[in-house]
């Protein structure tokens, strides 16, 4: 049986955990838990890319980690976003946003 | 990036946190997804199973996360080297042999590089070096090369005033002695003079005091004198009071006036101690009475080009000879050429050659040695084949098998390169020790940054190049044949084989090019000391004496001066005879004078020596002809010269010239007869043909005192010594000497080159031997099984030890052709330095090639013989 659900394009991963962060601090399996239920049947995002994503972007300083303890009262290592990470995460977005706008308009000039 | 830097820095230094921390994220995500699961019903094992499959492999997963920190290859470098390091010590005995080799590879190339830093790279330390110029005449018919040539105060004079190049133009004049006395021992100080402009033109100022004024540069100028610091230092204690002092110099009392920095050395680190003003008077010209000579130096103005320079100069030498008084030759100077050179071409065009062909033969000899660490690696390699398949299989890719090649040699030379460094240093110790003559600049060879950077470029490429060849084998690795095969003898052979031949080969050839290079700088040594000097220098002292001419003004005190030192030296029991020259022979001030033959339009150069009745008999040179000086020859009124074989026949062809005449000092000159023909002798440097001279009877202010001793004539020295003070008790003696150190002192610039070629040749031999021998038992541990079956078909021992004696013989033959033709085309970078053969000696070439066949015959015997013992049974069954 085939997956229907697309790939996620190379990059927007970081976007997405960026985003998701933007609202608050969580720990890793809370962010793909979110990204997941927001995105369930469209997006396939493998759980195992998550990780090795975070540790990139901490590692750019856009979040920073802290150890916390989550709600079930677990000890958890809790990401949030830093000053330069809002920032790139703005970027990002517009990035983002101009490119599917432009995207869409071919699309649809084609189309017509 | 800040933040990213110290990310990294964690991940590599606290390794274990992060993993720890690793390990406990992807566990709390693995928690929180089973509860999830288990929240909506699954049994907790079934929770479990799909949180870990949604999650993908735990390992892998980790793996990308160290892959995210950004440290991936520096952390498997540095397993790479581990690994690497243990596999080094695993195999004490190539690891010893391989690092050894390297680092006699990079301590030649350090030491020499060293010497080559301080002595040819840096700048001479006087400012704006480039535009300092030395200046000489160059006559009619003379070879330009010498540049040591005196310039006459006239033309010196005609220079400063009429140029419109030059900034400045200074002179200093010939090296001479100042009896220093006062508190402490007489002692002879070698002093200069100079230009009061000469330090200024330099740019270097005293650290104590001030430089000399005009006012103190002319005729009658008040005595002032400058002091080294090294003179200062030693004799002075550093004495900060010291200028404005007086001390006295040739027992005349002199004000010092500055004290020069410690750095400065003029021309190089023999240079004078003390400073005089030179005093030309500034109307000398060429009809004055009498004048002397100096050397001329001098500061182009900026932008200025050497050819402009050369013709101003021309110019100004043809104004001269147009107005030049009788006797001198309209035509005295050259109508077209100058001698003029930079001071660093000066001072550093003889040695360059030397240096950079050193330079040259150690990169040699780090090829050698990489050459032969190449192959020790190649054999290595080949042993273990198995080691790479197996790791290959187990998921190693070939790039990082290379790259773990490249660490392991990286780190053997690396190794050797900290062995090489020491060995270096000890290298420029020896270099120093051995005193090579006429280097300026050897005090400050030493280990700066531009040696270590050295060091580690050649050390890199040491690397590179030891570990390109396993890398280049492995590469081409079957795996599948590698683990199949069972023996350590097997496969990626053809192209492992070949290369390891032709790096033999390449051993031999540069092996070869060395030696070469090496017997012709100890054929020409040998040459040079064989030479005949035209006299008997066994058994014979030298001490030069040279008096003050404030305290000796006129010819006459001289002569009363030496005819009582010669009574007393001679009435020394243990002394045959005793004479004094100037020049006395095997030195290199010699005194040309023109000289007018009788029947002969014109006038010729010829060297001029003053000697006392007793010379030739004490030095053992025959007559050729004629009669020997007689005590009646002695004095001003005598008009006996006598005529070396080689002016006799320049001048007079096959006549004897016994009783025709010739005259010095032009049409006012006396005619003198020629009264005896001796055998001509050699001076400095040794390689130039002995000159056409003249010997007349006399005493001169400056003299060497030679004493033929019955034995040992060392063991005369002080006597002779205490004779002289008998007469002048503030006469020092110095230049003290016998002539055979005087010999051996004449050839040591060919000692110096012949030795340290054969040091670095003798590596090289030896280098390519162990190469020879490596290859040649390694192919015979090959081909166990192959001679094994030979035997048991009936090949006899000398068979096999042809066999193998013939391939050795081969790479040998190879190396040897290729070595010659590389020789033939290198050796005439020699040329300047050989002396008394070709660069294409015949012999040399033959004997070379002969040494090197040997070397490599008998690397080739001692595993031929191996083979021979090869057992059949054995050889067979190891299969």
């Amino acid at each position: 049986m085939a997956d229907k659900r697309i790939d996620l394009p190379q990059g927007t991963l970081d976007l997405l955990i960026l985003k998701t962060l933007a609202l608050e601090p969580q720990h890793g399996w809370a962010i793909s838990d979110r990204i997941e239920q927001i995105s369930k049947d469209v997006l396939c995002i493998k759980q195992g890319s998550l990780y090795p994503a975070l540790h990139r972007i901490e590692r750019r300083g856009w979040i920073k980690a802290r150890w916390g303890t989550s709600g079930n009262n677990r000890r958890a290592k809790y990401y949030e976003l830093t000053k330069s990470g809002r920032k790139q995460l703005q970027d990002e977005e517009s990035a983002w946003r101009k490119l599917a706008a432009a995207v869409g308009q071919i699309l649809e000039a084609a189309q017509g | 990036m800040l933040s990213d830097l110290l990310y990294r820095l964690r991940a590599l230094f606290r390794r274990n946190s992060m993993e720890a921390e690793l390990d406990e994220e992807l566990r709390a995500h693995l928690e929180h997804q089973v509860e999830k699961y288990v929240q909506s019903g699954l049994s907790p094992e079934e929770a479990a199973r799909r949180a870990r499959i949604e999650l993908g492999g735990l390992d892998q997963v980790k793996e990308e996360c160290r892959d995210s920190w950004g440290v991936r290859l520096i952390t498997e470098l540095v397993q790479d080297l581990r690994y690497g390091l243990r596999q080094l010590r695993r195999n004490p005995g190539f690891t010893a042999v391989a690092v050894i080799t390297l680092a006699l590879g990079i301590g030649a190339n350090t030491a020499v590089f060293s010497v080559v830093r301080a002595v040819l790279l840096s700048r001479l330390p006087y400012s704006d070096p480039d535009r300092l110029v030395c200046i000489t005449d160059v006559f009619p018919g003379a070879l330009p090369s010498s540049l040591d040539n005196l310039v006459a105060d006239p033309d010196y004079l005609h220079w400063r005033d009429q140029n419109q190049v030059f900034q400045t133009v200074a002179a200093y004049g010939q090296l001479r002695g100042l009896n220093l006395g006062g508190k402490g021992e007489l002692e002879r100080i070698d002093a200069t003079e100079v230009s009061w402009d000469f330090f200024p033109m330099l740019g270097v100022r005293p650290v104590l005091g001030r430089s000399f004024l005009p006012e103190e540069d002319r005729p009658g100028g008040p005595p002032v004198v400058m002091l080294s610091h090294s003179l200062w230092q030693r004799r002075f204690r550093s004495d900060p009071k010291l200028v404005g002092k007086i001390i006295t110099l040739n027992e005349k009392g002199y004000t010092v006036i500055g004290i020069m920095p410690e750095s400065f050395h003029f021309p190089a680190d023999w240079g004078p101690e003390l400073f005089v003003p030179l005093c030309i008077a500034p109307n000398l010209n060429w009809d004055s009475p009498s004048f002397g000579a100096v050397y001329v130096i001098a500061r182009l103005k900026p932008g200025v080009k050497f050819s402009r320079a050369t013709s101003d100069l021309v110019t100004i030498n043809r104004r001269s000879d147009k107005a030049l008084p009788p006797p001198y030759s309209p035509q005295m100077h050259d109508k077209s050429r100058i001698g003029m050179v930079t001071l660093h071409e000066r001072l550093l065009g003889e040695v360059r050659p030397l240096l950079l062909i050193l330079l040259g033969a150690v990169g040699f000899v780090l090829l050698l040695a990489c050459a032969n660490v190449a192959n020790l690696q190649l054999a290595r390699a080949a042993t273990r084949e198995k080691e790479f398949a197996v790791r290959a299989t187990i998921g190693a890719g070939r790039v990082r098998l290379a790259r773990q090649l490249l660490v392991e040699s990286f780190a053997l030379a690396v190794l050797g390169g900290a062995a090489g460094l020491i060995l270096g240093a000890g290298g420029v110790a020896l270099f120093r020790h051995l005193r090579p003559p006429n280097i300026p600049g050897l005090t400050t060879v030493g280990l700066d940054l531009w040696v270590f950077a050295f060091i580690a470029a050649i050390t890199a490429f040491a690397g590179i190049v030891v570990g390109l060849a396993p890398v280049f084998v492995a590469s081409g690795l079957n795996l599948d044949e590698a683990l199949k095969e069972s023996g350590p003898r097997t496969s990626a052979g053809g192209a492992a084989q070949r290369l390891r031949a032709l790096l033999t080969v390449s051993e031999v050839a540069l092996a070869l090019v060395l030696l070469t290079g090496a017997g012709l700088m100890v054929r020409s040594f040998v040459r040079l000391s064989s030479i005949d000097p035209g006299f008997d220098p066994q058994h014979l002292l030298t001490e030069r004496v040279m008096l003050p001419l404030d305290k000796y003004p006129n010819p006459a005190q001289w002569t009363t001066f030496f005819q009582s030192v010669l009574e007393r030296v001679g009435g020394l029991p243990g002394v045959e005879s005793v004479a004094a020259a100037e020049p006395p022979p095997l030195t290199s001030a010699y005194l040309q004078a023109g000289v007018e033959v009788e029947g002969r339009p014109g006038w010729q150069y010829s060297d001029e020596c003053i000697i006392t009745p007793s010379y030739f008999h004490t030095l053992r040179m025959p007559l050729i002809s004629g009669r020997d000086f007689t005590r009646d020859d002695a004095g001003s009124a005598s008009r006996a010269v006598i005529v070396s074989e080689i002016f006799a026949r320049r001048f007079f062809g096959n006549k004897d010239p016994v009783g025709r005449r010739i005259r010095f000092g032009g049409a006012q000159g006396n005619w003198c007869s020629i009264v005896g023909v001796v055998r001509s002798t050699r001076h400095l440097p040794l390689t130039t043909e002995p000159s056409a001279e003249v010997f007349t009877c006399g005493t001169f202010w400056s003299m060497t005192l030679i004493v033929r001793a019955a034995s040992d004539p060392a063991s005369l020295a002080a006597a002779v010594r205490s004779k002289v003070q008998e007469v002048d008790p503030n006469q020092p003696v110095y230049d003290v000497a016998t002539m055979e150190q005087r010999f051996s002192n004449a050839v040591a610039p060919q000692r110096f080159n012949a030795l340290v070629m054969a040091i670095f040749a003798g590596m090289a031999v030896i280098l390519a031997g162990v190469g020879v021998y490596g290859v040649m038992a390694y192919s015979v541990a090959r081909r166990t099984h192959e001679i094994g079956i030979r035997r048991a078909l009936g090949a006899q021992q000398q068979d096999v030890m042809r066999l193998v004696l013939r391939r050795g013989a081969a790479l040998a033959l190879v190396g040897i052709t290729l070595g010659l033709a590389g020789a033939l085309a290198l050796t005439r970078f020699l040329s300047n330095l050989l002396y008394g053969v070709t660069v294409r000696d015949p012999q040399t070439f033959v004997a070379v090639s002969l040494i090197l066949a040997a070397v490599a015959l008998m690397a080739s015997y001692i595993p031929a013989r191996r083979a021979t013992k090869v057992d059949p049974m054995v050889a067979l069954r190891y299969e």
